[in-house]
């Protein structure tokens, strides 16, 4: 084993076994998003289930006519158990379905059936007893919701059957249509743009979301390790090995990176198990939803696309990291260390924001240039320029990035070679002077 | 005569502080050497530019003979370094953190495996060897640290205040450890402000004030220099002389301003 992989390994299981970093960074991100996810993810399946079971409901009829028994009857074909009560008013007639257990209780008042054959508007009244506050207690109120739909249905098309027996019902509930098409990068599909966006939104922000998680994750580990280094005075004890100091930097980074991607994947684990509970529709692409399979992959990331995205991000973890590694040793203790990596924090912020709110090409030309500077913009960015086929802004961004790199490495390595990694000490929070 | 550190008119300043003024100092193979002087006297700072982590602005440094800045890294393998009150990585084991420091010296494995079994035993350490490093007390961390600076066995161990925080059985061990140390050929250089200590366990020390040597040699030549008598205390001497330089310091500066 080399020096630097025995740093490597020493840097690994140091981190690895420090509870703040294994609960705060490894652990809790998949425990907290898993098991919200869990639980978002059971209570959705308890909905659909009830959605897709059978629905009990009491009814209390007083018209006894013709739609009335016509309503009850289609409940019954659709696979509704209903209870006939037999109070007569309203309050006892809730009591009584409470006793039977059932929550939804169906009035059909009296002039009902003669109300609708006389063209007067009927009303329905459906009563809902609450138990309790979760999703599965609307589930019943929505259900017969979707009954009276599709009663309500049938009966305007019986009815405009009567009135004008030779026009098409649907055309008069609807005489005009609207089909909506999306032009991108030259290819036009029938499919409404927000449903495309609605569908890739997962995509744009997801991946540039984990990709900021990753970065600050790595940072914070990366920067906490070297300032316990130089608060516990072992940088003293690496620093006179018989090692070069740019080594120990490597190592430090190699390290930081694979505590980093650990942390990465409990992360990414966790969000994507929380983010799958929310799946009610089809998770079987955009072809799920109606929109043609070719347009899925139009705008579906390549392979390719990932590589691009896979350098990017790397080269500027890289970059990052580093940062962090000189920052933190600049600081006199962990804590001024981790006030340091907030200020840097903040430019970092900015180019996850503009994925969210607003197109970068839209900017000012000065405002662009400084979006462009700060690393982390890249990868972020990539996604979407990648998603409508424009290589050459990420390709451009590994030129970048790979100079902007070296440099920092340089001077990161300079910041290692000279005594100032072990002279420098900046404070944020200074102990109070003793006065004798 | 044979030194192992040589140190020739070696000044050094940082941030506006003058902490060594052309100071002097040689340090014998095959002794235990003893640097002594007030806070901020230049102790720390002459050990660090010893194992080169801070640089000095002029004057040579030599170990072993050779200047330290012509084989930055060679001389450092001669070297096994201590700081004042190190923490040591709190989530490995003792076995972990000395194979570690073993590797990163680039010893060979099998090597290390007898240099555990031997430290281990010698820092009475068997039964902590897979012990969490953050479940010791101050005191067995300190022994670690000199455990996996001497996993290589260096020629020249250089401790900065090594008794800080060890209980006097674990002071007297540390004793034994450098005497047995310097029957075997090598050389322990330490930092202390424990003058009974430096006294009892030093064969040689030098007292340094404001950068600078005020003297060095045994105890018998610095009684003479200090004109203390046969009886005196090394905390005597140390008295005498460190009295005797601020005497001399003020006159010089005094001096260095009539002149302006």
């Amino acid at each position: 084993m080399n020096p630097l992989k025995a740093l490597v390994v020493k840097e690994f299981k140091d981190l690895l076994r420090d509870p703040q970093i294994l609960l705060g960074i490894l652990l809790a991100p998949i425990l907290m998003l898993g098991i919200m996810g869990s639980i978002l993810s059971t209570a959705f399946t308890s909905v659909r289930e009830a959605v897709a079971g059978r629905i009990s409901l009491a009814v209390l009829d007083l018209d006894g006519g013709v739609y009335a028994s016509y309503l009850i009857d289609m409940l019954r074909s659709m696979n509704a158990s209903i209870y006939t009560v037999k109070s007569r008013s309203i309050s006892e007639a809730i009591l009584e379905a409470s006793s039977r257990d059932l929550n939804i209780l169906l009035i059909i008042p009296e002039g009902f059936s003669s109300n609708i054959t006389i063209g007067v508007k009927a009303r329905l009244q459906v009563y809902s007893v609450i138990e309790g506050f979760s999703l599965l207690s609307t589930i019943p109120s929505s259900a017969i919701q979707a009954y009276i739909a599709t009663y309500r249905d049938i009966l305007v098309y019986s009815l405009l059957g009567r009135v004008a027996p030779d026009i098409d019902p649907s055309f008069i509930l609807n005489p005009v249509s609207l089909d909506e098409y999306t032009v991108i990068q030259g290819s036009t599909v029938k499919a409404p743009p927000s449903i495309i966006f609605q569908r890739l939104f997962s995509q744009s922000l997801m991946l540039p979301f984990s990709m900021f998680m990753v970065v600050i994750v790595a940072m914070q580990i990366a920067a906490t390790s070297m300032a316990k280094e130089k608060e516990g005075k072992t940088l003293e004890i690496l620093l006179t090995l018989p090692i070069k100091r740019v080594h120990i930097l490597m190592g430090k980074l190699a390290g930081s990176i694979l505590i980093a991607i650990i942390g990465s994947v409990s992360y990414l684990s966790g969000f994507t198990i929380y983010m799958s509970s929310f799946s009610l529709i089809p998770q079987e692409g955009l072809a799920g939803l109606g929109i043609p399979v070719e347009y899925v992959k139009i705008v579906e990331i390549p392979v390719q696309g990932y590589i691009v995205m896979g350098i990017l991000l790397i080269l500027s973890l890289i970059a990052l990291l580093s940062i962090a590694i000189g920052l933190s040793a600049l600081a006199d203790d962990v804590r001024s260390a981790q006030s340091l990596l907030g200020i840097v924090f903040i430019p970092l912020i900015i180019p996850f924001l503009f994925t969210i709110f607003t197109d970068v090409n839209s900017l000012p030309i000065a405002l662009r240039i400084l979006v462009y500077a700060i690393p982390l913009s890249y990868p972020i960015l990539s996604v979407n320029s990648i998603l409508s086929g424009d290589y050459l802004t990420p390709i451009l961004g590994i030129i970048y990035l790979a100079i902007f790199t070296l440099s920092t490495l340089y001077v990161s390595a300079w910041f290692f070679e000279s005594e100032k990694i072990l002279t420098a000490k900046i404070r944020f929070m200074k102990k109070p002077r003793v006065t004798e | 005569m044979t030194f192992i550190v040589e140190l020739i008119d070696v000044w050094k300043s940082y941030n506006g502080i003058q902490a060594l003024r052309g100071l002097n100092l040689e340090v014998r193979k095959g002794e235990i050497f003893g640097l002594i002087g007030p806070n901020g006297a230049g102790k720390t700072t002459t050990l660090k530019i010893i194992v080169g982590l801070l640089k000095m602005d002029r004057g040579l440094v030599k170990v072993n003979g050779v200047d330290i800045y012509e084989k930055p890294y060679e001389y450092k393998k001669l070297i096994g370094y201590v700081p004042e009150s190190v923490s040591l990585p709190d989530y490995l084991t003792v076995e972990e953190f000395l194979i570690y420091s073993g590797k990163i010296r680039g010893v060979s494995t099998k090597h290390i495996r007898e240099r555990i079994d031997h430290l281990t035993n010698l820092f009475e350490l068997e039964d902590k060897r897979r012990s969490l490093i953050v479940s010791l007390s101050k005191g067995m961390r300190q022994k670690v640290a000199i455990a996996s600076a001497l996993i290589h066995d260096p020629d020249l161990l250089i401790l900065d205040e090594p008794f800080i925080g060890i209980d006097p059985m674990g002071q007297h061990l540390l004793k034994e450890l450098f005497s047995e140390r310097v029957k075997d050929g090598k050389t322990v250089f330490i930092s202390t402000h424990m003058l009974d200590t430096a006294e009892r366990l030093c064969d040689r020390v030098a007292i340094i004030y404001k950068g600078q040597n005020v003297a060095s040699g045994d105890l018998k030549i610095l009684k003479q220099l200090s004109r203390t008598g046969e009886n005196a205390t090394l905390e005597e001497v140390f008295l005498k002389l460190i009295e005797e330089a601020e005497v001399k310091s003020t006159r010089d500066e005094m001096l260095k301003r009539g002149r302006l």
